[in-house]
């Protein structure tokens, strides 16, 4: 009973915010999306309707 | 240890000195960030905006550069005779980049608003006013529109700061605010 | 009957390993090899392109002007690429496999993938520089279109990239394997989560290369008919300041590492310093835009928004790391007691060992001369007076060679005793390697600098325009500046001949076990 509550309380002392940092596809899939949309693209559709 | 894995529960407040550190350092980022946008409307030179720009081919930039330089010709200088042109009473003026040589060197009036046209008939250069260090890249296949009003009489050359093959240490131009 | 030593295996899969006598660490052995190879590839990529360094930095000091014409802009093409791409590239990858194998005890996977991975990255960087020095690729790193260039540079370019592209996979799936066969507990060390973010913002930068490449080799091979050049340059930027967003995030998680090995520094707070991280991940490979703000088309809205790493977010994660290293070194010192005064703890911090001189030099050569130029340059209204001139180069000499490349230096005096097994050779030139490069480098970028406020072209053979049509005569204290870093280029030469001398020496000395973490006494 008491080792259960201690991983318990080991469970509680991740946070939401650890979890996600440290989910590597959350990082993976931030990490390519957001700079392939706002760089790449934007760039892109910019020079696009050059006329 | 940053070599080694961290406490199990390593997501903990901040102590007050990185909160102090990281709230001087937000605001600063922040305040540098408006000051991009502000300096637009408080500052004297700004870069061309997106609509001072239009798509165009060398073939036909050489149309529009030619008729420009034959109507507005004064005279020629040095080796391979650049054409030396006096714009007058003219707003849309069109300056060439091709290998190795700013085409063509401009007389121009202070306080009088042109539109500078520029692009390259070839490869990339880089336009590049001296002694002022006014930089911009030039693109074939782009005319670069750039509104500007010359404040301070002199002579201005035009130097080349993009790679444009072997001979690009050789290209120079003028510009003559009178 | 002799006792026969059995290799020790990880559990549950065929990967041998041995126990670091001085960490305890788990060391992969296909891995080791790895590291080794990669790293004397970056060192051979390094030789290169500071031999090429110095003729160049000969040339561009007016009063030598070494190189003819052709020559220089062929050297500089090649010193760019063995620099900026082979050297830091390939010590990465092995960086990569020492944060995602030694630091979390695990095996690597995908060993023979990883031999592939090398054997593409070879090739494109000989056929690369073989193709560069036959003459038919003078076009400089950036390779801007409609410049032309032999189909095999871009070959050579792309096989690289795949195979650069090929070691962030594996890195990543070794650290997701790892953390499944519980090689290590709760969350990876702050080190590796730094190369992760390496390896993750690798991943965009090397797609967005193939993007710029792949048509560019399409149209030198004439199946298109061109590439726009505008969509080149957008995409190759992609490509290009992205990777010195690769170099910084290394270069941050070897920081952090030093200061471990060397004081005994724990990061103030793991999230503090992972939040910059995160920051990194999401917004720095907007910075790409800094070479574009003076480019034709692109809106004033996109050009700030970008420029600026996202209202400078990414430029707050910097400022974290600046804070947090400093920050950890000084708490360390404290507890060791050094407590007098304001800077006692700095005072008297082990600048003897060359692990904390390069941490401190690089620290403060990209801490006060190449961030912060970089930060300047990317505002709009700025780069109208610095694009292409000297200044764009001043600044990523700071970053890129006193920062990164230091760093890198220090780092491998450990890498050295600990993976090749193997004592530094001359350590007296050890001791002073660190403050050699870095004066010089301190030396060059600020002398380059100054040159560009003065007007001073990059790329450039003859600032004095002889023989061109028009005479132009740029000022005559830019010829000072010049000249100045024609010696900050000696004595920058001096320091890497000195780290080159030290790192092939050592490949020869007596191989045996670490004895010490202090590089000095291993």
């Amino acid at each position: 009973m008491a080792e259960e509550s201690k991983s318990n309380q080991q469970e509680e002392q991740v946070t939401l915010g650890q979890k996600l940092f440290d989910n590597v596809w959350v990082l993976l899939a931030a990490g390519l999306l957001t700079p392939t949309v706002l760089y790449i693209v934007w760039s892109l559709f910019n020079i696009a309707n050059i006329k | 240890m940053a070599i080694y894995s961290p406490e199990r529960g390593w997501w903990k407040p901040l102590g007050r000195e990185e909160k102090l550190w990281v709230s001087v350092a937000a605001v600063w980022c922040v305040f540098m960030f408006f000051m991009l946008f502000g300096w637009a409307y408080l500052g004297p030179q700004n870069l061309p905006g997106g609509q001072q720009a239009k798509r165009t081919t060398p073939a036909q930039y050489k149309v529009l550069a030619d008729a420009f330089v034959a109507k507005y010709k004064i005279g020629e200088e040095g080796a391979t005779k650049v054409p030396v042109v006096e714009p007058k009473a003219e707003k849309e003026i069109y300056l060439t980049a091709q290998k190795w040589q700013w085409t063509p060197i401009l007389i121009l009036e202070s306080g009088k608003m042109y539109n500078l046209h520029i692009s390259s008939l070839d490869v990339q250069h880089g336009f590049s006013v001296q002694p002022i260090n006014i930089n911009l890249q030039i693109l074939p296949g782009y005319d670069f529109i750039v509104e500007f009003t010359p404040t301070t009489k002199g002579e201005y050359s035009l130097i080349c700061n993009e790679f444009c093959s072997i001979g690009h240490h050789l290209m120079t131009g003028r510009i003559t605010v009178k | 009957m002799a006792a026969v030593a059995t290799p020790t295996v990880f559990s549950g899969s065929r990967n041998e390993y041995r126990v670091c006598p001085v960490t305890t660490l788990k060391v992969d052995v296909a891995a080791e090899r790895l590291i080794i190879w990669n790293a004397v590839t970056a060192i051979v990529a390094l030789t290169l392109g500071g031999t090429y360094a110095l003729l160049i930095g000969l040339t561009r000091w007016p009063d030598v002007h070494l190189l003819s014409a052709p020559w220089f802009y062929r050297l500089l093409t090649a010193h760019g690429m063995n620099m900026l791409v082979f050297w830091m590239v390939f010590f990465e990858a092995a960086g990569l496999y020492f944060g995602a194998c030694i630091l979390l005890n695990a095996r690597l996977v995908g060993v023979k993938l990883a031999w592939v991975a090398y054997a593409l990255m070879l090739v494109g960087a000989v056929m690369v520089n073989y193709i560069i020095l036959a003459g038919e690729a003078d076009v400089m790193f950036s390779a801007y279109p409609p410049l032309e260039a032999s189909p095999l540079f871009y070959i050579g370019y792309i096989l690289f990239a795949v195979g650069a592209i090929l070691v962030c996979c594996i890195f990543i799936a070794t650290i997701l394997v790892a953390k499944k066969e519980g090689r290590y507990q709760g969350s990876m060390p702050l080190a590796v989560y730094g190369l992760l973010t390496a390896a993750i913002i690798a991943l965009f930068t090397l797609g967005s290369g193939a993007v710029a490449l792949i048509p560019t080799l399409l149209w030198r091979l004439g199946v298109i008919a061109g590439i726009d050049p505008g969509f080149y340059r957008v995409t190759f930027w992609g490509f290009g300041h992205s990777a010195q967003q690769v170099n910084l995030s290394a270069m941050i998680a070897i920081w952090y590492s030093l200061g471990t090995l060397t004081v005994g520094s724990k990061p103030v707070n793991e999230k503090l310093s992972r939040t910059a991280f995160v920051l990194y991940i999401l917004f720095i490979n907007l910075g790409s835009m800094h070479h574009l703000l003076v480019d034709p088309g692109l809106e004033s809205v996109t050009k700030f928004f970008n420029t600026s790493y996202a209202m400078y977010l990414a430029v707050l994660g910097s400022l974290i790391h600046a804070y947090s290293i400093p920050a950890a070194i000084e708490t360390a010192m404290r507890e060791k007691g050094y407590n007098k005064g304001l800077f006692g703890w700095l005072l008297n911090a082990p600048w003897k060992e060359p692990g904390f001189s390069s941490l401190m030099l690089s620290l403060f050569i990209f801490g006060f001369i190449g961030g912060p130029t970089g930060v300047v340059l990317g505002a709009g209204q700025l780069n109208l007076l610095a694009h292409n001139t000297w200044r764009i180069t001043g600044h990523f000499h700071a970053t890129v060679v006193g920062g990164t490349t230091l760093a890198f230096m220090g780092f491998t005096y450990y890498v050295i005793p600990l993976v090749f097994r193997r004592p530094l050779f001359a350590k007296a030139l050890v001791r002073w390697q660190p403050w050699v490069y870095g004066a010089g480098m301190i030396l060059l970028s600020v002398s380059m600098t100054l040159a560009g406020t003065f007007g001073a072209p990059r790329r450039h053979w003859d600032v004095t325009f002889t023989n061109a049509i028009i005479p132009v005569q740029l000022p005559s204290l830019m010829n000072l500046m010049l000249t100045f870093a024609g010696i900050g280029t000696l004595l920058a030469v001096t320091g890497g001949i000195m780290y080159v001398v030290v790192c092939v020496g050592s490949l020869f000395m007596p191989k045996r076990e670490a004895r010490s973490l202090n590089p000095l006494e291993a």
